[in-house]
């Protein structure tokens, strides 16, 4: 299995010279599977740069498919790249959508993109590509040949996390997730048990968590700690706050690493970088 | 009246290395006008202007925002503009309603349960709506705002800002009427397909009669744009056969970049629009993130 991430940045793209390296897309990362399959999760900005990257918009694609998204909630970041992700307006792609929320609250999530006001496309039904809803149930189901489970996330709004079984590995994606101590977060940490990688949200850090408290993001110390306790072999921390240059990032974490050198010889942790591909 | 560029790209935010001399944010331009701040569109890149009003004026301020329409890369950038989040802050919000959904609904959409945490009504600045409609001339702090429609999907503003003696003219997201009228009620308007279209190039030529900066969209190219006038774009040659209907031309700036174009292509574009310029007699410039005009 490989983990590739198309976007790493919270709340809001980021474009800009102090981002560039760990990216200004919001939330999306692709986990590619044997013989070309691939699962897509979430659909922030770094979608769009996945599609241009499979075929530009100005070339017509030589040959249609099949792609499977997750969505985790419907925050703007994790949404926003589907109106400009290009296999839908190709006629013989086959779009499916699945998120734990029941498939109408997806649907109308998503059809709300497409009501005229925000694009020239108004209404989803005219897009060329067919477009499905699912809703992924408790215990989860298979989308690519994958198992696909999700719980819910410690978040202000409903949102979940999600795990991806395939073979003997897994891969855990956890955004707007609150790693404080919770019932709901020691849910999450046991949910995750096992994974071999744990994209984490790691919004604040932990001096600008106190006047943040319940706003349902991480610390970078807390994703850490969640990775530990669920056993992960590798953390990368993500949801990269928009005024987090990549300087200011790579800095903390190195102090944080210097002062607790305990936490590095417990998992591998990595900042998520747009464009990086994670072997497994 | 000074005129500085937060956003320019078009369609959405791009971030790639390979386009940050000219900017990956979408539409956002800051006119000042004395003590005025003036907003046009809400795209990303009013984020980083929003912090940079609030470390100006920590205090509060009163601003205005001009929404040219509500496609995504024109106001995507509001529910982060910080100064709604601050108490100081008197914000004004200019704009047009939809065919299908007034401002209102608009603009407290994207703070919907679900899609955001925090909710419009609920904004710490004092925050109105002054609904614009088509055409309409209004004041904004000591400037004249006049609008009209553009030819583009939905109701999109054109502006002329007018103070003292200057003129300050910004039209994104238009496309050439010619075989192609895609505003909504324009052509409803109109006796015929013909009448339509010449009355608006009538007062699109007006419009920018006597402006000392005319910002344009310039999404494609010559090439680009074959099969996609009905995407509601123009090219820099569109932009510059308005302008030369002046006996004096107007300086143009290119604007609302394709989100493929790279900064290498960006410089073939401004070069051949300022060899094209230089022989209509035209100044031409090329928007850049960070940029400034003074008129």
């Amino acid at each position: 299995m490989k983990v590739q991430f198309w976007g790493t940045r919270g709340s809001i793209p980021s474009p800009g010279k102090a981002t560039m390296e760990l990216g200004g897309n919001t939330s999306c990362v692709q986990l590619h599977f044997e013989a070309g399959r691939s699962l897509i999760l979430d659909a922030g900005t770094g979608i769009i740069a996945l599609a241009s990257a499979a075929q530009g918009r100005t070339a017509i694609p030589q040959s249609v498919g099949e792609h499977h998204i997750v969505i985790t909630h419907f925050h703007w970041d994790h949404i926003l790249g589907f109106s400009f992700f290009h296999p839908i307006y190709y006629p013989g792609n086959q779009v499916h959508l699945y998120s734990a929320f029941p498939s109408h609250v997806l649907e109308e999530n998503v059809r709300a993109l497409f009501d005229g006001t925000y694009s020239p496309i108004r209404d989803l039904d005219l897009l060329p590509a067919t477009i499905r809803f699912h809703q992924i149930p408790e215990g989860g189901r298979e989308i690519a040949g994958a198992r696909v489970e999700c719980v819910p996330a410690a978040h202000a709004e409903t949102n979940y996390v999600v795990k991806v079984s395939h073979g003997e590995h897994a891969v855990g994606y956890a955004m707007n997730h609150e790693g404080c101590p919770s019932a709901i977060n020691d849910t999450v940490v046991n949910f995750m048990k096992g994974v071999d990688v744990l994209i984490h949200d790691a919004c604040f850090t932990a001096e600008q968590y106190v006047r943040r408290e319940g706003w349902g993001h991480s610390t970078i110390e807390q994703a850490i700690d969640n990775a530990i306790r669920a056993g992960a072999s590798q953390v990368h921390l993500t949801h990269h706050a928009p005024n987090h240059s990549d300087d200011f990032l790579r800095l903390y974490l190195r102090n944080l690493l210097k002062r607790q050198p305990e936490l590095a010889a417990q998992v591998n942790i990595h900042l998520a970088r747009e464009g990086h591909i994670v072997s497994i | 009246m000074q005129v500085t560029v937060y956003g320019t790209r078009g369609s959405y935010p791009v971030c790639q290395s390979t386009m940050m001399r000219y900017g990956g944010n979408t539409t956002c331009w800051l006119l000042e006008v004395g003590d005025d701040l003036i907003i046009i569109d809400g795209g990303t890149g009013i984020v980083e202007l929003g912090r940079r009003i609030v470390k100006r004026y920590p205090d509060g301020r009163r601003i205005h925002i001009c929404l040219t329409h509500p496609h995504w890369d024109h106001i995507l950038g509001m529910p982060y503009f910080q100064p709604f989040f601050l108490p100081g802050f008197e914000i004004t919000i200019h704009g047009a309603d939809s065919p299908r959904k007034p401002l209102d609904t608009v603009l407290s959409a994207q703070y919907k349960p679900g899609s955001f945490t925090r909710r419009f009504e609920q904004l710490s600045a004092t925050v109105s709506l002054e609904k614009v409609r088509p055409g309409e001339q209004l004041s904004v702090g000591s400037t004249v705002l006049k609008t009209m429609q553009l030819n583009h999907h939905g109701i999109d503003l054109g502006f002329r800002f007018e103070h003292d003696s200057s003129a300050f003219v910004f039209l994104t997201d238009l496309a050439p009427i010619k075989g192609n009228i895609l505003g909504a009620g324009m052509l409803e308007a109109s006796a015929s397909e013909l009448v339509c279209e010449q009355a608006y190039m009538n007062r699109l030529v007006n419009f920018t009669a006597g402006a000392d900066l005319v910002v344009h969209d310039t999404n494609f190219t010559d090439e680009t744009i074959e099969g996609r006038l009905h995407w509601g774009h123009s090219t820099p040659r569109h932009a510059m056969q308005l302008l030369s209907h002046h006996n004096d031309p107007s300086a143009l700036v290119l604007s609302h970049h394709d989100p493929e174009h790279t900064d290498e292509m960006m410089d073939g574009i401004y070069m051949s629009a300022r060899r094209l310029g230089q022989d209509m007699g035209m100044e031409v410039f090329v928007a850049k993130e960070g940029g400034t005009f003074q008129l």
